[in-house]
């Protein structure tokens, strides 16, 4: 093995270990017991605020740039909000919004 | 197959995300001047797309595989917070589970926190290929970039905001769907405050702790006042 394969198979494997770890870590602290009520409700209360952070995540690079240069997101986010507010429908909020956002990229 | 049908369906949105990702981390790794497999073994074993895109950075500065490990624990870390709402349904299901928790991306945690399986069809199984569909979305995109080795020729730039979109759609659906809407207000309290105390880069991780320790003051609050 050259020292460059080394090199990859050991980033590649330690970083594989750690995000098993990460990801598996709340089901081994809870492998045989049972979550107590209150860890239930925060289970069941938890996605809805995690899926807000992730949104303020994905749109986090906007306070990097100046007003201006967010407008492709404030309108295409916008766009997703009220298509999906009004009716409902998962994939034309998304496509359009994705396809506002692109159109906005290229022509800027 | 009708669940492959229903599972495709509600990858959708993250199909064009993900390949258009992966296509931009495998073009990356390329010309790094790295062979095309190590980006076909990073999507299949490491599987987490923003650590991927920070390790671009690493290998090229040569760090040292200790650095890698802290950059995958504390870029990974906000999983712990993924898990814990899927312990009691993932009890349920077979051996299959184990690749569950291996792949629960940001990406497939929110596809299947807006679940609603259809009755006839079989749920274990429609989220094992849900998070099956995703990963070959992920190593599709990555090999795909590591072949093509350069951007591709028709302008797909801007088509990752689909999984923003995608994010934003299913805490909308939340919002309408559920009468208590304190966990959505303290996780936008939570995010923005986070986002404005520290660096963009990092401030994930404590946004998910203050969230969650939040909601836990809030649950406890309220059993006492019950009791």
């Amino acid at each position: 093995m050259t020292k460059e394969m080394i090199y990859m198979v050991g980033i590649i494997a330690i970083c594989t270990f750690v995000t098993i770890l990460t990801r598996s870590l709340p089901f081994i602290c809870f492998s045989k017991r049972k979550l107590s009520p209150i860890m239930d409700h925060l289970a069941k209360a938890l996605p809805r605020a995690i899926m807000v952070i992730l949104v303020i995540y994905c749109l986090k690079d906007m306070t990097l740039n100046s007003w201006i240069d967010n407008i492709p997101e404030m309108i295409s986010c916008m766009l997703v909000f009220l298509l999906q507010y009004r009716y409902k429908n998962m994939y034309l909020a998304i496509v359009c919004g994705t396809l506002c956002y692109m159109l906005f990229i290229h022509i800027i | 197959m009708k669940e492959l049908k229903f599972a495709f369906k509600q990858t959708l949105p993250i199909l064009f995300s993900y390949v258009f990702m992966g296509i931009a981390f495998g073009i990356m790794l390329v010309q790094l001047g790295y062979h095309a497999i190590w980006a076909i073994a990073f999507a299949v074993f490491v599987y987490a797309g923003s650590l991927q895109f920070a390790l671009i950075g690493l290998i090229q500065a040569q760090g040292s595989i200790w650095q890698a490990a802290l950059m995958a624990l504390f870029i990974n870390a906000r999983h712990i917070f993924y898990g814990l709402s899927f312990i009691e349904r993932f009890r349920k299901i077979d051996w299959r589970r184990f690749y569950l928790i291996f792949s629960l991306t940001d990406e497939t945690y929110s596809v299947l926190c807006n679940l609603l399986c259809p009755k006839e069809l079989d749920e274990d199984k429609v989220i094992f290929l849900i998070s099956l569909l995703d990963h070959l979305y992920w190593i599709v995109g990555c090999t795909l970039g590591a072949i093509i080795k350069e951007a591709l020729p028709f302008g797909l730039e801007g088509i990752e905001f689909s999984a923003t979109a995608f994010f934003l759609v299913v805490v909308i659906k939340q919002w309408q769907e559920n009468q208590d809407h304190f966990p959505a207000i303290i996780g936008l309290i939570s995010g923005l405050s986070c986002l404005c105390l520290f660096k963009a880069d990092n401030f994930l991780i404590f946004a998910l702790i203050s969230c969650a320790a939040f909601l836990l003051l809030y649950e406890a609050f309220n059993k006492r006042r019950k009791e």
